[in-house]
């Protein structure tokens, strides 16, 4: 904060009375940028929206829908005391179903048709829990930190129904030290929800931009441009004066003017900053949580096609999947375009063996049938929309069987979990680390180990281009691969005793941590 | 000449006295000021959020699955899309026969909404505006699996030219009526793109094979029939569109479906909904805010 000392009374009156004051005030505008603790709203808002195309609903045990996420600290704070890393505050969530538009429930794509049920609703109370981070064991989410209960009622009013349905006002913490699961709990059986979009909102402390290279395919601006302005001090004593060069009235408007103009830090859409800068801390915190093979029901090995309803899908029917040993491969593609600059700072996938019902699931295990079962997940920088340049280039990536998966480990955390045969039932997760790829600049800090953060932005030419000679700093999507193969055995002649999940109950997530820029 | 009032209301001209008391209230002002600068007076004082709707369509073989399974021929998981118009059944009741303005297809009649599903993902603003900056729909596809031209075939609809690009698709975003927010015949359309070419919004130019140079890990040539196809890629930026607090709004994609006779018209048949494999972000801008 700043603090002016005050004139007393009946001292001279000097220049530096005024015009230190003054010039510090300037300074702090337009020599390194205003300071967090002068800024009135310090906080940077982010969303965590949960998408699911149809979701079955079972009144039983752990509620069907349950997705787990973390919220890592950002790279340049990572290795920081916990009391030091910026806590995050739920102020906000919104939730939604499509009904048609009607007070109704309407009939799963299981049946003929979405018929309308009117009256009556797809009620459901929504959670989320949470736990410590732990990959050592299996421990479920047990401590609620936040639920909301829509009744029936809520939904059946003809003029007025709490869908959307949004809370706000809300001040409810979360930190980097634990993982959290969004869990949705029908409260009547059968009755599913169509286009079922869940949007919690976050606030936590802006931040500082990376620059140099703290972060990888930078911009040249990331140090911040600064043109130090100040208002012309006079001679000693010289007279008081308003509206000369050196007067009162004129270095007063030298900061009035500086504000006049805006205040301005971050960078435009493309990826550049201001000619002169005044805000230091211009970051915000981003998490883009994307959905892989949502809307998929469980797959597991041995499933044969009689079995293929809308809860499960045979390995055989995935995308571009072959039968017999050694074919099976599916690829679910996500395309996220780059409207604005970000720099990625961590990518965390949700992997899941989740199934509904009791049944006695498990993950693939080092000398189960699933032992060769090998998921592949890579993040890339894409340039090519409408261009004649097509290139991608490799932000991210991990590939893992159940003999390296360790490699990748965050947490785990299951419904129920038997530790001596290692099954469970209901939900069942994974989070692992995607490594950031390693450049030129070294080593980055995370859960694992990997690279520094990667800056994208659309760019406005190549004429500098920036480390990635590929895109050329000209990075219009992100784009996601979730691959999925068993290279030696027939999948679909898996034992079911247990059933080794392929991909759980309504798919897995990808997560991008990301600093976002004020704009 | 200019004045200093955004800082301070003392004013300082030749002239006139240009005392201690005056100059120290000037100072304090410009203390209190800098001590906690509103974000009002940034000129970049929002940050970007951004929203991924995706989800991976049924293949024709898991159809097939669940047609028999179910015991429904002809089956498909049509989730999440709905039709666009509400039928009352056996006398049930619809107050919102439909939701959507402005939707119909150049040869549906008025009043039949059979002929259109919409792919729709509702949003509430709690306290404080947000912005709707961009909406990106990617609709990919592949050499197999789901497979769309994007043009007219042989079973064109009527007065649509076979190896056209198509024209049909329809991006809604519209806002529940504050005072009455369940009646979307009250509902305002806030954005309505449509009768749009796909010419304008194809990744690659017809005839040019889609390659990447060097592509990353996992590879596309990895999974046999992933590799090529001319996808659609429709991005609306710079949208601006304001959404005050309390609001509710309604972001769709519709498709045509019509049965046709059992037939369905090209390039949609009867299964739209597994032809493509979307992925739509929407990004928002919002506001600072305090501890």
């Amino acid at each position: 904060m700043t603090s002016f000392k005050r004139l007393t009374r009946g001292v001279k009156l000097l220049r530096e009375h005024v015009y230190d004051p003054l010039n510090s005030a300037i300074d702090l505008l337009t020599k390194s940028g205003l300071p967090i603790e002068n800024y009135d709203k310090e906080n940077g808002t982010f969303r965590l929206t949960f998408y699911f195309p149809w979701t079955e609903a079972v009144v039983y045990g752990d509620g069907n829908t349950n997705v787990p996420f973390i919220l890592p600290a950002l790279q340049d704070s990572f290795e920081l005391k916990d009391y030091l890393i910026p806590e995050y505050q739920l102020v906000e969530i919104s939730v939604s179903q499509d009904t048609r538009a009607e007070p109704a429930y309407l009939a799963g794509p299981q049946t003929s048709g979405p018929t309308i049920n009117s009256g009556e609703a797809a009620a459901f109370d929504l959670f989320i829990k949470e736990h410590d981070i732990d990959p050592n064991n299996f421990d479920g989410f047990t401590t609620e930190t936040y639920s909301v209960s829509i009744p029936e009622i809520a939904l059946t009013n003809d003029f007025s129904r709490a869908n959307p349905f949004v809370q706000s006002g809300m001040g409810i913490s979360f930190t980097h030290k634990k993982s959290y699961l969004l869990q949705i709990r029908p409260k009547v059986n059968n009755r599913g929800f169509y286009s079922f979009c869940v949007s919690l909102k976050f606030k936590t402390a802006l931040g500082l931009r990376g620059a140099g290279t703290s972060t990888q395919n930078n911009t040249d601006e990331a140090g911040g441009n600064y043109v130090p302005q100040a208002a012309t001090v006079p001679a000693g004593d010289s007279t008081i004066e308003a509206d000369s060069n050196d007067g009162v009235n004129t270095g007063f408007k030298v900061a009035d003017a500086i504000i006049q103009n805006k205040l301005t830090g971050g960078y435009s859409r493309s990826g550049q900053s201001a000619f002169a800068e005044n805000l230091r801390f211009d970051t915000g915190y981003e998490v883009i949580a994307v959905p892989m093979f949502g809307g998929w029901g469980t797959v597991h090995g041995g499933l044969s096609a009689g079995n293929g309803n809308i809860s499960f899908q045979t390995a055989a029917s995935m995308p571009w999947s072959g039968t017999g040993a050694g074919n099976f491969k599916t690829m679910d593609r996500a395309q996220v375009a780059l409207q604005h600059p970000l720099s990625i700072e961590h990518v965390v996938l949700a992997v899941n063996y989740s199934g509904p019902g009791t049944g006695d699931y498990s993950r693939p295990t080092t000398t189960g049938v699933g032992q060769d079962l090998t998921h592949e997940v890579g993040i890339g920088l894409f340039s090519g929309v409408r261009s004649d340049n097509v290139e991608v280039k490799q932000v991210a990536h991990a590939t893992w069987t159940p003999t390296t998966i360790s490699n990748y480990l965050i947490d785990r955390g299951d419904f129920r979990h038997n530790n001596t045969n290692g099954r469970h039932n209901g939900y069942a997760w994974d989070l692992l680390s995607c490594p950031i790829v390693t450049g030129s600049s070294g080593a980055g800090v995370g859960y694992k180990p990997q690279g520094k953060p990667m800056f994208a932005a659309q760019g406005m030419s190549n004429v500098l281009p920036r480390v990635f000679p590929i895109t050329s700093g000209a990075e219009q999507v992100l784009d996601i691969r979730w691959k999925i193969s068993d290279p030696v055995s027939d999948v679909d002649t898996w034992s079911t005793t247990p059933k080794e999940v392929i991909v759980g109950y309504r798919g897995c997530w990808v997560y991008l941590i990301c600093k976002k820029f004020l704009r | 000449m200019s004045s200093i009032r955004r800082i301070t209301g003392q004013q300082f001209s030749d002239g006139t006295t240009i005392d201690g008391d005056r100059l120290e209230k000037a100072l304090q002002d410009l203390e209190d000021y800098i001590n906690d600068v509103p974000d009002g007076d940034f000129k970049t004082r929002w940050l970007q959020s951004q929203a991924v709707l995706k989800y991976l369509p049924f293949t024709a073989e898991a159809d097939a699955n669940l047609a028999t399974n179910t015991g429904i021929v002809g089956n498909s998981n049509f989730a999440p899309y709905l039709p666009v118009y509400n039928l009352s059944v056996g006398g049930s009741k619809i107050t919102n026969a439909y939701r959507f303005k402005g939707n119909k297809l150049s040869w549906q009649e008025a009043f039949d909404g059979s002929g259109q599903h919409a792919w729709t993902i509702s949003f509430a603003v709690g306290d404080e505006p947000i912005i709707i900056d961009a909406i990106d729909l990617s609709m990919a596809v592949y050499p197999s699996e789901y497979t769309n031209s994007f043009e007219y075939g042989s079973v064109a609809p009527p007065n649509k030219t076979p190896g056209a690009p198509i024209d049909d698709i329809h991006l809604q975003v519209s806002m529940d009526n504050p005072f009455i927010p369940s009646l979307q015949i009250l509902n305002s359309v806030l954005y309505h793109k449509y009768n749009f070419s796909v010419l304008n919004a194809e990744v690659t130019a017809p005839g040019l094979a889609f390659a990447i140079g060097t592509d990353i890990n996992p590879t596309l040539a990895s999974v046999s029939g992933t590799s090529g196809g001319n996808s659609l890629f429709i991005q609306e930026h710079n949208l601006n569109i304001p959404v005050p607090p309390g609001s509710r709004v309604r972001f769709s994609l519709l498709i045509p479906s019509d049965f046709n006779l059992g037939l369905g018209y090209d390039p949609w048949g009867l299964t739209p909904w597994r032809t493509f494999v979307p992925t739509m972000t929407l990004t928002f801008l919002e506001r600072l805010e305090r501890d």
